[in-house]
């Protein structure tokens, strides 16, 4: 049961760790050693704003809260917002509309990827062990492979070995099954 | 924020993986990147280096890994022992399954955890879970929030960890009245349970038993259940309430957890040596050399080194399970803050 901050406390006896901020190692009171690098960001805390209301005609309202004061405006589209909407995102300031635009476009705001490679290398090795059910597994590997080709890839670095991998072996398979479709077809016709 | 815009991210040290999910550090531009993999999808969390306030490594106790330490010497040790002594190609094998299981367990085990705290909160780092590896890459991330972040002197920083910033401000002119607190939990895993104690002084029997059998030089008092209960009551009955309690909150589990490897080297080792003995006696006709092992076999000085061993083990059991504070020597939590209990 973690309750405590480990930048107090001990996780393992939960007894209180006075750190220095220079970042040396300290031991606590049952023997486990421990370290913490302190940064400026720790004076740093949300002061809870949502906004103020506008006292006078001459004050730029806020675009999605027309009660509210405008403090700033939109890097992005130059809107103005109001405390409550003001986003820092970096050294930038942007409205909650081009937040949730840049979702999609971005790799910074992405927070998660289906890795269709796997999927259709996983498809295609499973096809090959029940080799039976490939005339309809390996159309599927192709298909993931492809989506894993055209679909947006992980944001850290990731080969696409094994989409290719997937479409060869689906691309292959699939070869079989049409020669051995002609095959019989044609031993048929004789 | 360009369309499709790629950020270049550095692979940091460290790593954790698992059957199913596996989780890795990335170092980007102006934050570092949690990547947790599953089979066929990962999620992704950011910690922008201007809103890092700490990064926190503590070591785990070393009570666990010293015990698998020493019972890895200790059946390798008598595997490559028996493996000399009887020529057999099993022990060859077991000695080598040995050596690469502890290889293996070596290179994966996990001596520390990780943290970073934000204003938001504070959330763990898994693939920092080596000291090596963690020292490496909290290096390369310090480097990047001290360029993000303006400098401020030590004695400055020293002033916030010894008062914790104020909270935010209050919004509401009248703020709604407080919960009732929480009823005081009690952490029943520093409680001894009786079965623990009654483990132990079954183990103290037994090593009295077996220190009588070695003295009298009798086997006697060497009966088979006094064997048995050495030999397979005691894992059950101290390893398993040992890793229950992941020996933490026990005193002296390092003290514990060399006994504990002593005792299991020394069994093995016994067992060695009177499977060797009859072994020699069957297939070899030397009379000296039967005499040899019939001399290890019944050499007092072994049977009264593991006797000795096992009350020590005992006595250790009982003072440590019976000198474990209780709940009344807990202080008081208190309401949890982000700097941990208040009035801590």
């Amino acid at each position: 049961m973690k309750l405590q901050s480990p930048l107090t406390h001990c996780h393992v006896c939960l007894a209180p760790i006075a750190y220095p901020a220079e970042g040396a190692t300290v031991q606590c009171r049952c023997g486990v050693r421990a370290r913490a690098l302190v940064y400026p960001a720790i004076f740093r805390m949300s002061d809870g704003s949502i906004g103020e209301a506008i006292q006078g005609d001459g004050e730029a309202a806020c675009f999605a809260h027309e009660g509210k004061r405008a403090v700033a405006a939109c890097d992005s589209c130059g809107r103005f917002v109001c405390a409550l909407c003001r986003i820092a995102w970096g050294s930038r300031i942007l409205c909650p509309t081009c937040v949730n635009a840049a979702e999609k476009r971005t790799d910074l705001l992405t927070r998660s990827r289906t890795h269709y490679d796997t999927m259709a290398l996983t498809v295609a090795l499973g096809s090959i062990v029940l080799f039976t059910i490939s005339v309809l597994t390996a159309p599927i590997a192709i298909y993931l492979a492809i989506r894993a080709l055209r679909s947006p890839r992980s944001l850290v670095p990731r080969t696409m070995w094994r989409a290719w991998t997937a479409l060869a072996i689906g691309t292959l398979e699939l070869g079989g099954w049409s020669w051995l479709l002609v095959y019989v077809v044609m031993r048929t016709g004789r | 924020m360009t369309a499709n815009s790629r950020v270049g991210y550095r692979r940091l040290p460290g790593g954790k993986s698992g059957l199913l999910r596996r989780d890795t550090l990335w170092l980007g531009p102006d934050h570092l990147l949690h990547v947790r993999s599953s089979r066929f999808s990962e999620d992704y969390r950011r910690f922008y280096f201007t809103d890092i306030q700490a990064l926190v490594v503590q070591h785990r106790p070393v009570g666990n890994r010293l015990a698998v330490d020493w019972v890895a010497i200790g059946v390798g040790v008598a595997a490559l022992t028996a493996l000399f002594l009887a020529h057999h190609a099993a022990w060859g094998t077991l000695f080598a399954v040995v050596v690469a299981a502890y290889i293996w367990y070596v290179l994966r085990r996990e001596d520390c955890e990780a943290w970073v705290q934000t204003a938001v909160g504070t959330a763990e780092l898994p693939p920092l879970c080596r000291i090596r590896s963690a020292n490496r890459a909290l290096a390369l991330i310090d480097e990047q929030v001290r360029e993000a972040q303006p400098a401020i002197p030590v004695a400055e920083l020293s002033r916030a960890l010894d008062t914790p910033p104020p909270l935010p401000v209050t919004v509401e002119a009248n703020p709604p009245p407080a919960p009732p607190p929480l009823p005081q939990a009690v952490d029943s895993s520093r409680v001894p349970s009786p079965i623990y104690v009654v483990a132990f002084v079954l183990l103290l029997i037994v090593g009295v038993l077996k220190m009588f059998a070695a003295l009298s030089a009798s086997s006697a008092l060497n009966v088979v259940w006094v064997s048995a209960a050495s030999y397979f009551a005691f894992p059950v009955l101290v390893i398993l309430p040992l890793i229950r309690d992941g020996t933490r909150n026990i005193r002296g589990s390092r003290l514990g957890a060399v006994l504990i490897s002593m005792v299991t080297t020394g069994t093995i080792g016994m067992n060695a040596i009177n499977w060797a003995s009859s072994e020699a006696n069957r297939k070899m006709q030397t009379a000296e050399v039967r005499k040899v092992y019939e001399t290890l076999e019944n050499g007092a000085p072994l049977r009264i080194g593991l006797a000795v061993i096992l009350l020590a083990l005992a006595i250790w059991g009982l003072l440590a399970f019976l000198t474990a504070p209780g709940p009344a020597d807990r202080r008081s939590d208190g309401p949890l803050t982000l700097f941990g209990p208040e009035g801590s």
